[in-house]
């Protein structure tokens, strides 16, 4: 973990069946897979999160980090708005729309090449709106989740499935509870980008 | 046979020209047997490649090797698209799939993403400072060093920006990403638990799961084949919720292979069958028989010992094809053994029939020879393969019959007799004596097929020239469709004199293609990927000047760090061009069209997608001279017609000095040959090209002549009688035998000619008698 780590104030958003929910599951000597499972079904019921968040990006061979704060909203429907404050006033909006296409080389001869054009935003768009809401069957599609904990403190490291994916983003790690709290990116570059979440009650 | 060599006395008084012959024979015999053993133990000499068959378009050889690039570039490759209604059974019978396909030590997975991405960034990574997509260029252009600066900056604060394959000091503004993500390349895959998948245009629910491989040996490999064929078929048989689409030269050529199988045994068999049925039929003894299959053997082995002296290798559907041999090398078998019944001696038989056999012979070869003038190299063997093996079958007759002593008790057929002299004999006499409503009626039916023939007209479709099963192109066109490839038979060809004019050709072109066809066809060419020097130079002084001297200061005092050494060491560095030779490693080969220097001339492809056919298209081309539309089936539609039509010369040409040749022996009886083997061939046109007469038909015309004239010579070499009616009926039997069959083909072209002979030979058997008299019997006293 970052010396710049940031502390978060964890907020109570999820609804009454989703808190039931997480008891029941809670009470369960989970697996890896069950715990997978567990937050799939969980955070497939929150249809809106919203909050405030504080990014620390740290660029190989800059020696200091570029810190960043903003708000955040999203919904199932609509996608995330991603508001950057500080230092920086920005808006950036990601659509819902799942699945980025991928370009292969011509086809037959090599399926599983390189971003295209928009898409390669697109893409790491679709990463990250599904690290954030905690989509995790879209993750899959595109990585090997390995897990640790419960509902109550979880913690999931992801891993590029495909070696083109591989070649920008490392792994990424999230921590949680009843929601995402920390993400931590590790791109192909060295590039290390650690985000910290503070949801707000709806 | 009875090969009496003991017992001199039998022998004829020139036992000595005999036993010359004879020696000949064996010789020939014995070099035949052990070459063509030695080749097809050795060497394994029969090939499958069913491309081999397409004739070469020699107009623009350029052109022709461009296209055969960009067509060939994944010959070893293969494709397979899985797809069943739930996506979970999907992935999972995708994935056993594929573990099964690369347990073979045969086939492995394409190369890896991770290696041609590592490729693409090696590429272009000494010349990052020098490419620029258009968007880029253009923002860079107009926007202001500071505003460049402050979306640079705001760029590292997005969390979903574009990927950046370098590091910040050696790219600080994602050049290289911005580069890579706008390469125009590929087909659209979307990633299932990280395996590829296309979604299905017409329900997007559902997905395409793909596996790629790639074969390490030939796809004309018969092992491969096998293995591809079983593992699909037991595969489908396990799985039959699941659909499959198959692309991939492996699957046609395996395809080809399976069918080329199918019909040697189907057609050879056939025939071999056939004709000893009707000899134990006819003959009723074991030595007719055993005389046959003698001399079926020996024009078989002279048919493969010729062909594979002479092209070293044999086509499989040469085979297919050249097993029509057996229906038609038995003929002369069959004339001497009932001629041989009759005069009760061998070489009295052989001495009666030499004229026939000989004029026969010759002619059945010289029209099999005449395919030799097609620049068909398939049908080029079929020729040297037919007339070897009926010379073979030919000189077997000759040099055996002294030796063959017709059994004591040789059956008379009864049923052809009685079909003789109740039908044939009167009816050929009544017409004989018809000599003016004759001559009228045969002008009115030349006339009436003249005009059907006419109203038919010509089919030069390049349909004729598919050899894989329809299914099998259908499931091609769906993959092609699915992955969104541009078309390898419709192209713009593009020349140049320079790297640098084809680059700036392309990319002129490719802005006017999508503004005449409103960006319904889109074309993708090397510009895409190659830049023209004066671009590149352009750009790189664009990118020094506006980022590296003036914007990167602003960015990095935002970023409170020092870039000097980044500007320095990107100002120090020699400007080097990128060209064609760069893009040479094999896994980059299906990043931009192929192109070719020659002479000092530079060729290329700008490959089109979308709608193909656009109507602008025409007038693109029209406007720029060094630019040509190149239609592959249109022009292979051209090539066949100019062949049809030379084919049609060679027809017309061999019938002249045919009638020329036999005149001079058969003087003012000539007619008596030629008009009922005219009728016949314009007969067998009528009945089996009613779609139009296509190349083919009139090759195959040209084996209906040279089979037809020898069923006429024998007529009119010994006359119209019992025999040789029985022995013409025979021949034609065991010919529409064969070439029945082989119009059952699944190839094309051997249905065509299946079709022609078969109906030609049958009209020749049916009229021929018609036109020929009786004559004074020989008889061995």
């Amino acid at each position: 973990m970052l010396h710049h780590l940031i502390a978060v104030t964890k907020h109570r958003p999820l609804r009454l069946s989703a808190v039931l929910l997480s008891f029941i599951l809670c009470s369960l000597n989970t697996s890896a897979d069950e715990l997978i499972d567990a937050l799939n079904i969980r955070n497939a019921q929150t249809n809106e999160l919203q909050g405030s968040f504080k990014q620390n990006k740290r660029i190989a061979q800059l020696p200091l980090p570029l810190l960043s704060q903003g708000r955040f909203h999203y919904t199932q429907a609509t996608g995330l708005i991603w508001s950057l404050q500080t230092p920086i006033e920005k808006e950036i909006i990601i659509d819902a729309q799942p699945n980025a296409e991928l370009m292969s080389l011509a086809g037959i001869d090599a399926p599983q090449a390189i971003p295209k054009g928009d898409n390669s935003a697109r893409l790491t768009s679709e990463i990250f709106l599904g690290v954030l809401a905690g989509q995790l069957t879209q993750l899959e599609q595109y990585f090997e989740m390995t897990s640790a904990g419960d509902l109550s403190n979880w913690s999931i490291l992801l891993t590029p499935r495909n070696a083109s994916i591989a070649g920008y983003i490392s792994n990424i790690k999230i921590d949680g509870a009843e929601t995402t709290e920390s993400i931590e990116i590790y791109e192909g570059n060295g590039d290390v980008t650690l985000i910290e979440l503070t949801f707000s009650v709806l | 046979m009875n090969l009496e060599t003991a017992d001199k006395s039998i022998l004829p008084r020139k036992s000595a020209n005999n036993a010359w012959l004879l020696a000949l024979w064996f010789i020939m015999l014995t070099l035949g047997v052990a070459f063509t053993g030695y080749k097809v133990l050795g060497d394994n000499p029969f090939y499958h490649n069913l491309l081999d068959l397409l004739p070469q378009d020699k107009r623009n050889p350029v052109a022709n090797e461009l296209g055969q690039a960009l067509s060939s570039r994944f010959e070893d490759r293969l494709l397979i698209l899985l797809k069943h209604p739930d996506p979970e059974k999907a992935l999972e019978h995708a994935q056993q799939l594929q573990h099964k396909l690369f347990k073979s030590p045969w086939v492995v997975p394409t190369a890896s993403s991770a290696k041609i991405q590592k490729s693409l960034q090696a590429l272009y990574h000494p010349y990052r400072l020098q490419l620029l997509n258009a968007a880029t260029r253009q923002n860079l252009e107009q926007r202001s060093a500071a505003q460049l600066a402050q979306e640079s900056y705001e760029e590292l604060f997005t969390p979903a920006a574009i990927p950046r394959p370098l590091s910040f000091l050696d790219d600080p503004f994602n050049l290289s990403g911005q580069w890579f993500s706008n390469l125009p390349i590929g087909s659209p895959i979307s990633l299932y638990k990280g395996f590829n998948t296309i979604l299905d245009p017409e329900n997007t629910q559902q997905r395409w799961f793909m596996i790629t491989g790639q074969l390490l040996k030939d796809p004309f490999d018969l092992e491969v084949q096998k293995f591809s064929t079983e593992l699909l078929h037991d595969f489908k048989n396990t799985n039959p919720s699941v659909q499959l689409l198959t692309s991939g030269l492996i699957f046609h050529t395996a395809a080809g292979s399976a069918q080329a199988r199918s019909e040697i045994s189907t057609v050879g068999l056939g025939s071999l069958l056939g004709i000893i049925a009707l000899v134990c039929c006819v003959f009723r003894s074991g030595l007719p028989l055993l005389a046959v299959l003698i001399t079926l053997a020996c024009g078989t082995i002279s048919a493969l010992a010729v062909s594979l002296l002479l092209f070293d290798n044999i086509h499989m559907v040469t085979l297919a094809f050249g097993c029509t041999l057996l229906g038609v090398s038995v003929d002369y078998v069959f004339h001497f053994l009932i001629s041989a019944n009759r005069l009760n001696s061998g070489i009295k038989a052989r001495h009666h029939l030499r004229s026939a056999l000989t004029v026969g012979a010759l002619s059945s070869i010289s029209a099999y020879l005449l395919q030799l003038t097609t620049a068909f190299p398939g049908l080029q063997q079929m020729a040297v393969f037919s007339s070897a093996g009926l010379a073979g079958a030919w000189l077997t007759v000759l040099a055996l019959a002294p030796y063959y002593r017709p059994p004591s008790h040789a059956a008379k057929p009864i049923v052809s007799s009685w079909l003789f002299r109740l039908c044939v004999l009167p009816i050929s006499k009544a017409v004989q004596r018809l000599t003016t409503s004759r001559a009228l009626l045969i002008g009115a039916v030349f006339l009436a097929l003249g005009f059907s023939l006419w109203q038919s007209g010509a089919n030069d479709g390049v349909r004729n020239l598919n050899t894989s099963p329809p299914a099998l192109l259908e499931n091609e066109h769906q993959v092609q469709q699915l992955l969104k490839q541009p078309s390898s038979s419709r192209y713009l060809l593009v020349k140049a004199t320079t790297e640098t004019e084809l680059l700036h050709t392309l990319a002129q072109l490719q802005r006017k293609l999508t503004s005449v066809t409103e960006g319904k066809t889109q074309g993708r060419g090397l510009h895409q990927v190659l830049p023209s020097l004066e671009q590149q130079q352009s750009d790189h002084k664009l990118i020094l000047d506006k980022l590296y001297q003036q914007t990167l200061p602003l960015l990095c005092a935002k970023l409170q760090t020092n870039c000097q050494p980044a500007i320095d060491k990107a100002l120090s560095q020699d400007f080097q061009s990128l060209n064609y030779h760069a893009f040479n490693a094999p896994e980059l080969a299906g990043l931009a069209p192929p192109a070719i220097q020659t002479q000092g001339q530079w060729q290329t492809l700008l490959s089109l997608s979308g709608d193909i056919n656009h109507p602008a298209l025409m007038k693109l081309v029209l406007d720029h001279d060094d630019v040509e539309l190149v239609d592959q089936s249109e022009d292979i539609s051209k090539l066949l017609s100019g062949y049809r039509v030379s084919i049609s010369n060679i027809l017309l040409l061999t019938i002249g000095l045919l009638t020329l040749t036999l005149s001079y022996r058969y003087r003012l009886d000539c007619w008596r040959l030629m008009v009922p083997l005219c009728l016949s061939l314009m007969f067998s046109l009528w009945a089996a090209a009613a779609d139009g007469i296509s190349m083919f038909h009139l090759m195959a015309l040209l084996l209906v002549l040279g089979i037809g004239i020898d069923t006429s010579v024998f007529y009119l070499e010994v006359g119209l009688n019992r025999e040789s009616w029985l022995a013409s009926s025979l021949s034609s039997a065991t010919s529409i035998l064969a070439f029945g069959l082989l119009s059952l083909s699944g190839v094309e072209i051997l249905k065509q000619f299946g079709a022609i002979v078969l109906s030609g030979i049958f009209f020749c058997w049916l009229v021929t008698p018609l036109f020929h008299r009786q004559k004074a019997r020989v008889t061995h006293s």
